[in-house]
Parts: structure tokens; C-alpha cells; sequence
């Protein structure tokens, strides 16, 4: 799938904050449930991918929230009589979170955001980095691990922490400085 | 511990976007005075670092977990608006990468969690860094920890009494619901902070030999 560039991607950034503000004012649970459809069916080539996405990443989270709303509401009052109002709170979370997801499998984040050249270098570095860092994070406590015969303890994994997060911001310091230099050495 | 999109109506994040604007403005700015080249890389891997940082997550009785943030560290290194400038960032990246979070909300997580507490954690290690430089790493990553977590807490409950469609839980059960817990969180804040502070000292000494 071709992403949006170029203006055509700072457009679709306008349109996708505009359409987050105003969605975020619905408080009817019908009305967000039929907006959350209606977008589905319009990129219904991302809905399989989106859905799943959400699924994995958002719906966790407001499932709980539901649930323990859910839970207060009938402790406090007896009564589950908030059900509309916590069916929109949760659909609406959804639907926002899907609107974003096809934001950005459909428009070039970088370019959207290229009205500030500063911002996206920042990013670009910062992207480029966390990858690095994720790399060394899932080693790390397999290292740790294999350091000890019957695994560490609450101690022994804070202090594994610890050198691992000191060890990371000492990278990013010595990382930022090289980039630095090398930004420096080819003119910028 | 971010709002998600969604749970915060307009009423409250339009003038939260009208007061981080000219805050992202002045600090991206800032980022260009003196010597950008030097600056921007350095923001950028901090970014990385505070960003891969909150994914490390504590397992808490309950089943459920929480996380460091590294905002307090950041800003004891630098300062309290180059942490704002790199709590932005993650939470941007975060919003569109893996879904925590959100625009609309981006500058209410970004003032509580990127200004608010590194702010308080920043102060507090000013007040106490003469008396004991442990106590004062320790306490600053305790106090940006709470505070962050209490704003939004606040934030929450004020938005169930703005439009309690938006968000349908009471500041009474929301506040202590989202502080509560920080206030055991920020134990494994403050002790990293202490810990990642010395540990960076000893990598900065050992690079400068």
C-alpha cells in the first residue's frame, strides 16, 4: 500500500486531527458505535490489521477500566445503571485508537510531520536509537540470567536494572555525540 | 499511567493543547540556539532512552505492572524543559507506534508526566542535593513519580465532573485509585534514579579517561 506524502500527507494530518477533536466531543454510545463502523467499512482493506492491532494494544487496557467502572458503580449503588455511559467511554477509546492506526498505516509520518525539520530529525535519531536499545533490552536478562544458577532475585534484578538503564543513557550520550560528529562531518 | 484518547472530552484539551504549544515552540527553539548539531542528537537519543526505558515493566501484586519513567533523571542531567521536550517526544512516538496514550490527550500527559513531575523532582533535588546527594536523587525521583501521577489523577476527576460521559469515574475513587499506587511506584523510581545517576557517573568518568 502507497502512503501518503509530500502536502498530501500534512493534509491527512490536518484532517486526522480534526476528525479526533470531533469525535472526541460524542458522548452517545450508538452514535460512536456507527462512526467506529462506518470507518471500518471505509478502509476496509486496514481492518483486519487495525482491529487486530487494537485489539492487542488498546483493548486490554479499556476492558479493565470497563470492568472495574463497572464495578465501583454497582458497589457504590448496586446497580449496573451506567452502562451507557461506560459502553461510549470504551467505544470511543476504540474508535480513536483505530482512527490513529490508520493514520499511520496510510500516511508517511515523517513527511506529515516535515512542517518542523527540527522535529523530525529529532525523531529520525530517536527511532533509529530505540531500535538499537531494544535490541540490547531483550538480551539483557538472559544475561542476567545466565549469570546465576538458580536465577536472580528481587535485588539481583534491580541492580541488573540499574546497569542496564545506567548502561543504556550512557549509550545514548555517547551515541548522540558520534551522530553528532557525523552530522557535523558531512556539512549540516 | 497516560490518559488515553478518548476519555478526555474538548473542554479540557483544547486549552491543554493553547498551553503546550507555545511551551513546545519555546523548547524546540531552544533546541536550535547555540549549537544544534551538538543539541538535537543528544535530545534525540535521550528520547530513545526514556522512550525503551518505560517498557521495562515492574511486575506490583495484583497481577498488573508499572513503570519507570526517567523523566527526573533526565531533567536532573539537563534540565526540567529539555525532560519536557523528551517526554513530548515519547509520547508521541508511543501514541502513533503502539497506541498508549493519544493526540488529543498528548499535551495533558506531557505537562503532568514530561513538565509537572520532573518539575517537582527537579526542585526537590535543588532544595536537597546540600544535605545528602543520595537522599536528594532518591526523593526527586519519588516526588516526580507522584506528583506526575496525582496531576493526572486530578485531571480525570475533574474531567468526570466537567462531562461525566467522557469519563465515568469520580475524583474520589480516581485520585487515590492513581496515586496510591505511585506512592509505592516511586520507591523503584527514586532508587533508580539513585542507582542509574551513580552507574551514568561512573560511565561518563570512565569515557573521560
Amino acid at each position: 500500500m502507497r502512503r501518503a506524502s509530500g502536502i498530501r500527507a500534512q493534509i491527512a494530518l490536518c484532517v486526522y486531527i480534526t476528525a479526533i477533536f470531533a469525535a472526541s466531543w460524542v458522548t452517545d454510545w450508538r452514535v460512536i458505535a456507527g462512526l467506529l463502523a462506518a470507518l471500518l467499512a471505509s478502509f476496509f482493506r486496514d481492518t483486519k490489521a487495525v482491529l487486530k492491532r487494537t485489539f492487542l494494544l488498546v483493548a486490554p487496557f479499556v476492558l479493565v477500566t470497563a470492568a472495574a467502572t463497572m464495578g465501583y458503580w454497582w458497589w457504590a449503588e448496586g446497580a449496573f445503571d451506567r452502562t451507557e455511559m461506560v459502553s461510549a467511554f470504551a467505544l470511543r477509546t476504540i474508535l480513536l485508537a483505530c482512527m490513529t492506526f490508520i493514520f499511520v498505516r496510510r500516511v508517511d509520518l515523517f513527511e506529515a510531520l516535515s512542517f518542523s525539520k527540527t522535529l523530525v530529525t529529532v525523531l529520525t535519531i530517536a527511532m533509529a536509537q530505540i531500535e538499537l536499545h531494544r535490541r540490547l533490552i531483550h538480551e539483557f536478562p538472559q544475561v542476567a540470567r545466565s549469570r546465576t544458577v538458580a536465577g536472580p532475585g528481587a535485588r539481583g534484578t534491580l541492580r541488573a536494572a540499574s546497569v542496564l538503564s545506567g548502561s543504556l543513557l550512557g549509550q545514548s550520550i555517547t551515541q548522540g555525540k558520534e551522530t553528532a560528529e557525523a552530522m557535523r562531518s558531512r556539512g549540516m | 499511567m497516560h490518559i488515553p484518547d478518548g476519555s478526555i472530552s474538548p473542554h479540557i484539551t483544547i486549552p491543554a493543547w493553547t498551553a503546550a504549544a507555545p511551551l513546545w515552540a519555546w523548547s524546540l527553539k531552544r533546541m536550535l540556539r547555540g549549537d544544534a548539531v551538538e543539541r538535537l542528537p543528544v535530545i534525540g537519543s535521550l528520547t530513545a532512552f526514556a522512550f525503551v526505558i518505560q517498557t521495562i515493566m515492574i511486575p506490583i501484586p495484583g497481577g498488573t505492572s508499572a513503570h519507570i519513567a526517567g523523566a527526573v533523571l533526565i531533567a536532573i542531567l539537563y534540565d526540567p524543559l529539555t525532560a519536557f521536550a523528551c517526554e513530548s517526544l515519547v509520547l508521541l512516538i508511543q501514541a502513533f507506534v503502539l497506541g498508549i496514550g493519544g493526540i488529543t490527550v498528548l499535551p495533558l500527559n506531557a505537562l503532568a508526566l514530561g513538565l509537572l513531575g520532573p518539575l517537582a523532582g527537579w526542585a526537590s533535588h535543588l532544595a536537597l542535593r546540600n544535605v545528602s546527594r543520595p537522599a536528594a536523587l532518591f526523593f526527586a525521583g519519588w516526588a516526580g513519580m507522584v506528583v506526575g501521577a496525582a496531576a493526572l489523577g486530578g485531571l480525570l476527576g475533574l474531567q468526570h465532573a466537567i462531562s461525566p460521559s467522557h469519563f465515568p469515574i469520580p475524583f474520589k475513587v480516581v485520585f487515590p485509585a492513581l496515586t496510591v499506587p505511585h506512592l509505592f511506584v516511586g520507591i523503584v523510581e527514586g532508587t533508580y534514579t539513585l542507582l542509574a545517576y551513580a552507574m551514568l557517573q561512573k560511565v561518563l568518568a570512565r569515557a573521560a579517561r
